[in-house]
């Protein structure tokens, strides 16, 4: 445990900022920052990010951890803070504080499959894992990979811009679903839950790693489970309203679990010994 | 018991506030409360109402003890009835009960009860015939051995509204007992003291203020789903609960309460810091009497008067006095 | 260290009263004192007005080390920096379950079992002083003895003072708490197994008897056995959603992060928050896994009984009483907890019950 203040944010400044979508359900951006600072991540974890004067949000890592000249971080605009955050620009200057919170368990995970299914946002913490396991350093060590990723409709998808390049790699499979069909769509159409049997995998040797809200979530482990996956391979991130970050303010405590220390990477086992209170 | 030090003494008759009983002949809060026949009849209603199966609850006051004064209760079967007590110490408001029970209940309420009900009433926010009011005859309550907040300015001892009459002696006939009437009339107060007298004492009040929203949650008239004061639109956060958020917070939750407060003094009751602001409310209270003739609590059908308009309301404005503002 | 082997000093009201006036010259000292006709733990001014006897003031002395609102950083061009404004504070008369208390806090906020050490929090730790006082008597509402909390004596302090025929003896506990209280050397108080006696008399406990009390009030169960299958509403019903129980508690310690921006510089204020407010979980886009009022004060109850005996090792709750005394719905913590183990005991065993039944029968 370092002598630093946790509270403490670090300095870092805006290099880009790429619009995802904008749609009526949703006004998503990336932001591309570098810290004064830089410092090291695990897929899964993530910060806090302060806009002086308006307050202080949690945020997932979206990008790599393997690059070292900027991070990413996907926001959408939701309540006061966020709509601050999406008038900023190039240039500005922001805090943020972190890393916090647990991290997929890589290791545990080599030599199996991945499968990826991840709705809206929901892919945006995925991200981090999703492009360290591709890098030529890791793939290796991993099986064959599918992803799926949902959105409401055609404009909505994140990320769109990774999608040829995330198809093209080595042994993976890259879908694409909407919720109702849209004109000119030629791909899944349709709940993920609904699809998944239609994507082969191999169930014993397969890790599921989903995001999405709740109702997604809690969809998605079922059909997983109903297949005959076992609830230990079952992997999703929770989303709680937090304001430490460190595990003293009390607000993320779901059951005896802050999701701030013993989170927000949990287990579908870990997940059916919590109370549902998220 | 003193709930602030938690010292209890001993007193002669097991009302529950600890206070030498024979010093409140000299309080005037008007005698003439047999509490024990009250008490009686109180339970034997319950016990029948639930035996009948008429209602599903009867929301009460039991004896805690611990927390130093009666607390509510809510007996669901006859058995249950018997926990219920009435007596000096039963100052608790709990007409916001009804606003979260389901089924039809009833609801052991005082004058001061039955007003905050009558409000919410003509406000729409509850429905008539979901709740029995069993009206108890009440001159005043104790708390903290004297008259609690609110039974100074308490014009009758008979409930504005009942379905079941339990008097001042335990029968179904009204004594119609004599009342304190010693509340101040702030109306008064005000204008025979300066500006600065006037700020010193909100200031005083606010000081001990911790804008903990106890008032607010005890209060009949604050049932907005989101207060004012909680709203993210403008940071109205407690960044210094100091002055400026307490100030906004208590004078604008006044102005909310202008036609609607029914001067029950529950919001003095529940705040722990003993912070005496009802005068604001009481103020704007006689404001109100005076320039629209009209008083909350009375009535459960008239039209709330911040609700209704007429092109001869007095046009009493921001200039106070009989200011007459033309176009 | 054996009772013989410890100093302490025993001096007259008035010698305790120049050496509090000493003491205030280097420290802010936070007491017990009377304002507007209630005794509370707050910063003196006048040693007079400081009272030591056997009541529990009012409030907790929480905010020695967690104020209610407080300035904890402000952001310059650069960096972000600290900006709490701290002074040595000596807290003198803190009751055992007060004491008790700060240590619950203390290992929350930088015990070793918490990943991070809230550093805010270990700054105006660092420079408070506790000397502690007991109860001679327990009030309705207290339960200190059933959480295993000796109402006349605790060691977590950095000295304890004991009212004597004719003043007050002083015991320092820790190098911080020596020569706070100068008198005459005596032997420290006798208490407890020591005297001979296994506590203090109370009302409902004339003989001391109870100090040897066997089983502590905890909650001894998981989540899954407690979380779905208790009468939570019954527990909950006259609830109003006020907070004085968490504004009151010694151990209660959420809190919010909050800007503010006057003249150009942005300052973060630490404030206090309650779990029993409907909008504490309340998320950005607008769902709040804790709508009900019965679930607020599950979590109340489990963060201190459960969660953090489980995360910290240590229960939340050292029985002061004071939720008790001030709530006005009546809800109580004590029986609440006790009634789910009861509950949970019946359940377990409803072979071994009916047998005992039937054999009384």
């Amino acid at each position: 445990m370092s002598d630093k203040n946790p509270y403490l944010p670090s300095r870092a400044v805006i290099l880009e900022v790429i619009q995802e979508t904008r749609s009526d359900t949703q006004d998503v951006k990336t932001f591309r920052l570098k810290l004064d600072e830089p410092f090291d991540y695990r897929p899964g974890q993530f910060v806090e990010f302060s806009v002086p004067g308006v307050g202080e949000c949690t945020f997932g890592f979206a990008s790599s951890p393997l690059i070292k000249d900027y991070l990413e971080l996907t926001v959408k605009r939701t309540g006061h803070v966020t709509e601050h955050i999406h008038m900023l620009s190039p240039g500005s200057t922001v805090w943020i504080r972190g890393p916090f919170g647990n991290t997929f368990p890589l290791e545990k995970m080599e030599g199996s499959d991945l499968f990826y299914v991840a709705g809206g946002l929901g892919l945006a913490p995925l991200r981090p894992m999703i492009d360290y396991i591709f890098d030529p350093a890791n793939r290796g060590k991993y099986g064959k990979i599918n992803m799926l990723t949902a959105a409401r409709t055609p404009g909505d998808f994140i990320f769109a811009y990774d999608y040829e390049k995330w198809a093209s790699m080595p042994d993976t499979s890259f879908f694409q679903t909407i919720d109702s069909p849209a004109e000119g769509w030629d791909k899944f159409v349709g709940f993920p839950h609904t699809l998944i049997d239609k994507i082969p995998f191999d169930i014993n040797n397969t890790f599921a790693i989903l995001c999405g809200p709740p109702p997604m979530i809690k969809a998605l482990s079922g059909a997983f489970l109903q297949l005959g996956m076992s609830p230990e391979r079952i992997y999703t991130t929770l989303e709680m309203r937090m304001t430490c970050g460190i595990g003293k303010c009390g607000k993320c405590n779901i059951g005896h679990r802050y999701v701030c220390i013993d989170g927000p990477v949990f287990s579908m086992a870990e997940l059916s010994e919590m109370p549902g209170e998220y | 018991m003193d709930r602030n030090t938690g010292n209890t003494k001993q007193s002669g008759a097991n009302c529950g506030t600890g206070v030498d009983c024979e010093k409140h002949s000299d309080m005037n809060f008007g005698s003439g409360v047999d509490y024990e026949s009250q008490a009686r009849r109180l339970k034997g209603t319950a016990a029948k109402l639930l035996k009948e199966g008429t209602v599903t609850a009867v929301m009460g006051l039991r004896e805690n003890e611990e927390a130093g004064q009666p607390t509510p209760c809510f007996a669901r079967t006859p058995e249950d009835a018997e926990n219920l007590v009435w007596n000096e110490a039963c100052f608790t408001n709990l007409a916001n009960y009804l606003m979260e029970t389901a089924g039809k209940v009833a609801i052991a309420a005082k004058p001061c009860d039955v007003r905050s009900i009558i409000n919410l009433l003509s406000e729409n926010q509850l429905k008539r015939e979901n709740f029995t009011i069993i009206g108890m005859e009440c001159s005043g309550k104790i708390k903290d051995g004297k008259l609690a907040p609110g039974c100074d300015a308490c014009p009758s001892s008979i409930p504005n509204l009942y379905d079941i009459a339990i008097g001042a002696d335990g029968s179904e006939a009204w004594k119609d007992l004599e009342m304190a009437n010693t509340a101040e009339n702030v109306t008064e107060w005000a204008k025979t003291t300066t500006v600065d007298e006037r700020y010193e004492r909100f200031m005083k009040e606010i000081d001990k203020c911790i804008l903990c929203f106890a008032c607010r949650q005890a209060c009949q008239g604050c049932y907005c789903v989101t207060c004012f004061i909680d709203r993210k639109a403008t940071p109205w956060e407690q960044v210094d609960a100091d002055t400026s958020t307490k100030m906004a917070f208590h004078l604008t939750r006044a102005m909310h309460l202008a036609g609607r407060c029914t001067d029950c003094g529950a919001c003095e009751k529940v705040c722990p810091s003993g912070v005496n602001l009802k005068y604001l409310f009481k103020g704007l209270s006689e404001f109100i009497e005076e320039t629209y003739g009209f008083k909350a609590g009375v009535d459960p059908e008239a039209v709330p008067v911040m609700s209704r308009y007429s092109v001869d309301d007095p046009q009493v404005a921001f200039l106070g006095g009989d200011c007459i503002v033309g176009l | 260290m054996s009772a013989y082997d410890r100093k302490a000093y025993k001096m007259d009201l008035s010698r305790a009263k120049a050496s509090l006036a000493e003491l205030m010259r280097k420290y802010t000292v936070v007491a017990p004192v009377m304002k507007d006709g209630r005794l509370d733990y707050a910063e003196i001014s006048d040693v007079d007005d400081v009272v030591l006897d056997e009541r529990l003031p009012y409030k907790s002395p929480k905010e020695v080390v967690f104020p209610r609102v407080e300035d904890v950083m402000r952001f310059l061009e650069n960096r972000a920096e600290e900006a709490q404004e701290i002074k040595p504070v000596l807290l003198v008369g803190a009751k055992p379950c007060d004491v008790s208390a700060l240590r619950v806090l203390d290992e929350i906020f930088i015990g070793d079992k918490g990943r991070f050490k809230d550093s805010f929090y270990q700054n105006r730790r660092n420079c408070l002083t506790v000397v502690g006082m007991g109860c001679q008597e327990a009030k309705p509402g207290c339960f200190c003895e059933e959480r295993g909390i000796d109402p006349a004596f605790s060691s977590d302090c950095d000295g304890f003072l004991d009212p004597v025929d004719g003043g007050l003896v002083y015991e320092p506990l820790t190098e911080k708490g020596e020569g706070l209280f100068p008198g005459t050397e005596t032997e420290p108080v006798r208490r407890g197994p020591e005297a001979g006696t296994a506590g203090p008399k109370t009302e409902t406990d004339p003989t001391g008897e109870g100090g040897k009390r066997a089983k502590k009030l905890e909650i001894d169960a998981s989540e899954a056995e407690v979380f779905t299958t208790m009468p939570w509403e019954a527990y909950t019903e006259g609830c109003i959603g006020c907070g004085t129980c968490t504004y009151i508690c010694p151990t209660c310690h959420c809190f919010n992060l909050r800007d503010a921006e006057e003249k150009g510089i942005v300052t973060r204020t630490r404030v206090w928050d309650s779990c029993m407010y409907p909008k504490f979980t309340l998320h950005a886009g607008g769902h709040n896994p804790r709508t009900k009022k019965f679930e607020r004060f599950r979590q109340r109850v489990l963060h201190k009984y459960l969660y953090i005996p489980e995360n910290f090792g240590l229960t939340a709750c050292t029985g002061c009483g004071r939720c008790i005394r001030s709530c006005p719905g009546g809800l109580n913590i004590r029986n609440t907890v006790s009634d789910i183990m009861k509950r949970l005991k019946e359940s377990k065993e409803p072979a071994e019950a009916k047998k005992t039944e039937e054999a009384e029968i």
